[in-house]
């Protein structure tokens, strides 16, 4: 019988006990979440690799045989789709939206537990189908992340037979299967909360995660019909995308179709998948900060506002991406107008992070480095974005390096910090040991000063004028040959924080067995996911019955009251409120 | 509103009523899985509203010809509606508490919304015989892909209801049943909606639907 979140059980443990349904056919919220992990783990190194390729080719030109221009144009495409898609949406939703929301909110699992596993076998099916594209004639598709038609589909992109239908086929049944994890993320939220939970008693890793979520379920049907449409221009002759076109000296059967659709279909898929991913980085990073400095989250009512005003005003700016395409002056400030007021909640955020830290108590442990790294670097990445989102600023930037040094930074760099942050923070709750502290600490200063080394210099070489998707330089005069020089020590940046990744690697394997055993609740949490009876959480996480939430997450350092912080199951003492 | 009511609470503040007085904690599977439908019928509004979008923008395309409606449709509309009464008449049988009978028309709903497939893939068959493929005109492009998208989400819906029916007739539970059939129901009358709404705007594609309007 499948637990469900909703009745008490007088079993300890209720689960399947059989090694496969417990760990492969799981329809555990925690084993679905590991999953979900360890396979956008391993898609994501194959990005990783990609990457390195990628500076090798620009970094030192010419070098390695294996590399031309085909093969470039599929690397950088699969690197970012990859990336994006495949690694930073599934790791935050599928990954800690599945470990955390039932936790967090006092259940026993999702409220569609074989919906949800469903979700993680189409989401594997996804990445395989992907990962297969290497491999058929033609290779992946090297159409860019973005798969501009006309170009995507025509002879001439790398890839453009086999490639690009298996990446729209993958695109497609990933959809279908963050679909069907979405609906299980929001309605667990919505309805499966315990006694005494209300939606303000939420931690903001719960509101970034819901939001998003939300904005997934809205925006991904936008991807699906691109998705969709492209594949009847590729599969069946029509022309959904494709102009009158002539190609290679021939007249194609195309005609009548528009490419700029295409773009607007996919930026209102993708401006608010920069917000999936960010949201709930903006959330774990609340927790984060404000557990590790002992104090509660500065505004934490202005907090979720800002979440749900960034989701809102996400779907009403997606055409910033395309002041290139070409578009009516009066359209181009609107989306310039709208691009900008999105700082102003986002400000909000960063200055609630940076008062939440004032006269903390702070600890400097992993998760608080990569949370004060990912405010640094978010910052960095969200003002070069004030820049871009000017129209007069962006046409002339927007085909260099600038672009690619911006978008690392605010949703490259900035998340992945939070994903490292996220895991030594609660590989505590997931294993029962602690992740080893050196190692992490290597992995933390070769990241955050790697990651600078490697992105901050772009921003130069994108003034300078050097453009970005170029297989090869050559023959282009008004590049400096110290842009040339930078190239290489910038691939060389890239190679050791690629390289402190396997340390990351190795400390996550190691730490199972050999980490400092952990407690229950080692970093003196408040929320609910540190007061689970069992560590880590067995099948049904809350023993014989749910847990009962007396107050919001945040109750740290409270005056009157010997430890420095009150979990949420502890009831209202008697007196406390004279006390505050 | 309730969700301001919501968010304008301070949760800082203690507030000493008893828990399940503040929030009581308690879901049934009838109300996860009703949400649950509202917000899946959420993201297929969203997926056809934009394929929509994308559909008017390209009426007023140069390239565009009218599309030319087999005029099977109407009688494929006739049964979707048919279809959606019978499971409507399930509906109300079953909150009645007559299982059995509401079962009968469940089937029913069920064979006609499979008729109704057949009868979009007729309709299929006449275009392609007429040489009118996808590649014609971005109107029949469409024709095929928007009869195809909903078609998918029928058979879904057919799906789930096969499934849901086994297991009502093993359990045998009064309450499964209503909640099956409300369910369905709810799904079956979207999906006729948006199908109207689909066809109206292939029959009014003469030019920009926007002029029409």
């Amino acid at each position: 019988m499948v637990s469900t979140n909703i009745e008490d059980s007088e079993l300890d443990s209720h689960g399947p006990q059989t090694f496969l349904t417990k760990y492969v056919w799981s329809q555990d919220h925690k084993v679905i979440a590991i999953q979900y992990m360890g396979t956008a783990t391993a898609i994501g190194l194959v990005a990783l690799v990609l990457s390195w390729f990628m500076r090798l080719q620009i970094g030192f030109p010419d070098t390695f045989d294996f590399i031309d221009s085909e093969s470039y144009y599929q690397y950088v495409t699969m690197h970012g789709m990859i990336m994006v898609i495949y690694l930073l949406t599934a790791f935050f939703l599928g990954g800690f939206g599945n470990y955390l929301i039932p936790l967090m909110v006092g259940a026993r699992d999702m409220v569609f537990p074989y919906l949800n596993m469903l979700s993680y076998w189409f989401y594997l099916l996804s990445v395989i189908i992907l990962a297969s594209s290497f491999f058929v004639p033609g290779g992946a598709t090297g159409a860019g992340w973005t798969l501009y038609p006309p170009q995507s589909i025509l002879e001439g992109t790398p890839g453009s037979d086999w490639g690009i239908i298996l990446m729209l086929v993958s695109l497609i049944v990933f959809i279908i299967a963050f679909t069907m994890g979405g609906l299980n993320y929001v309605i667990t939220v919505l309805q499966a909360r315990t006694e005494g939970m209300t939606m303000m008693r939420l931690p903001l890793t719960i509101w970034g995660i819901f939001v998003a979520t939300i904005m997934g379920l809205l925006a991904f049907p936008a991807l699906f019909v691109g998705g969709v449409m492209m594949m009847f221009d590729k599969v069946l002759g029509t022309s959904f995308f494709i102009p009158a076109i002539v190609s290679m000296g021939e007249s194609l059967e195309y005609g009548g179709g528009s490419p700029l659709l295409f773009q607007h279909l996919f930026w209102f898929f993708g401006h608010p998948e920069v917000y999936i991913v960010a949201l709930p980085g903006f959330g774990i990073v609340s927790d984060l900060i404000s557990v590790h400095a002992r104090k509660n989250i500065f505004g934490y009512r202005q907090m979720v506002w800002a979440i749900v005003i960034i989701g809102a005003l996400s779907f009403i700016v997606w055409a910033h991406h395309m002041y290139v395409s070409g578009m009516d002056p009066a359209f181009g400030f609107f989306f310039a107008i709208t691009t900008l007021i999105i700082a102003l909640p986002t400000a909000i955020k960063v200055y609630n992070w940076v008062l939440t830290l004032w006269r903390g108590n702070i600890h400097f442990t992993l998760p608080m480095l990569f949370a004060i790294a990912f405010v640094f670097t978010f910052v960095v990445g969200g003002l070069t974005g004030l820049f871009l989102g000017n129209v007069v600023v962006d046409v002339p930037l927007s085909d260099t390096y600038f672009v690619v040094a911006h978008f690392h930074m605010v949703m490259g760099v900035a998340p992945v910090l939070v994903v490292f942050g996220a895991i030594y923070h609660w590989y505590p709750k997931a294993t029962g040991r602690m992740m080893n502290q050196t190692m992490g600490h290597i992995h933390f200063w070769v990241t955050f000063i790697g990651t600078y080394l490697i992105f901050f210099p772009m921003h130069f070489l994108g003034f300078v004028g050097i453009p970005r998707r170029y297989f090869t330089f050559d023959g282009l005069d008004f590049i400096p040959e110290s842009a040339l020089t930078l190239n290489a020590a910038i691939s060389i940046a890239a190679f050791v924080v690629g390289a402190a990744q396997m340390v990351f690697l190795f400390n996550l394997f190691w730490s199972i067995r050999n980490g400092k055993k952990a407690d229950g609740n080692p970093w003196r949490a408040t929320s609910m996911e540190w007061q689970t009876p069992q560590t880590p959480p067995v099948h049904g996480n809350w023993g014989a019955s749910l847990p009962v939430v007396h107050r919001w997450a945040y109750d740290y350092s409270l005056p009157g009251v010997e430890e420095d912080f009150v979990p949420q199951t502890i009831p209202v003492a008697e007196g406390e409120m004279d006390e505050r | 509103m309730s969700i301001f009511r919501h968010i304008s609470t301070k949760p800082w503040l203690l507030d000493e009523r008893p828990a399940n007085v503040i929030h009581p904690g308690l879901a049934s599977r009838t109300s996860t899985t009703k949400s649950g439908l509202r917000l899946f019928l959420g993201v297929i509004t969203a997926l056809f509203a934009l394929l929509s979008v994308a559909y008017i923008e390209n009426t007023t395309l140069a390239y565009w010809t009218p599309l030319l409606e087999p005029q099977l449709l109407w009688l494929n509309t006739a049964v979707l509606v048919l279809s959606s009464l019978t499971i409507q008449r399930a509906r109300n049988l079953a909150a009645k508490d007559l299982p059995v009978q509401a079962r009968r028309l469940l089937i029913t709903s069920a064979v006609l919304a499979v008729a109704f497939l057949f009868g979009q893939m007729f309709a299929w068959l006449e275009l392609l015989q007429l040489g009118y493929f996808a590649s014609v005109n971005a109107s029949y492009a469409f024709y095929y892909l928007m009869t195809a998208l909903h078609g998918l989400h029928i058979f879904g819906g057919i799906t789930v209801l096969v499934f849901a029916l086994d297991r009502a007739y093993r359990e045998d539970n009064v309450d499964t049943i209503k909640r099956t059939v409300q369910l369905c129901a709810t799904y079956w009358h979207y999906l006729l909606l948006i199908w109207v709404v689909l066809f109206a705007m292939m029959l009014m594609d003469n030019g920009s639907i926007l002029d029409k309007i």
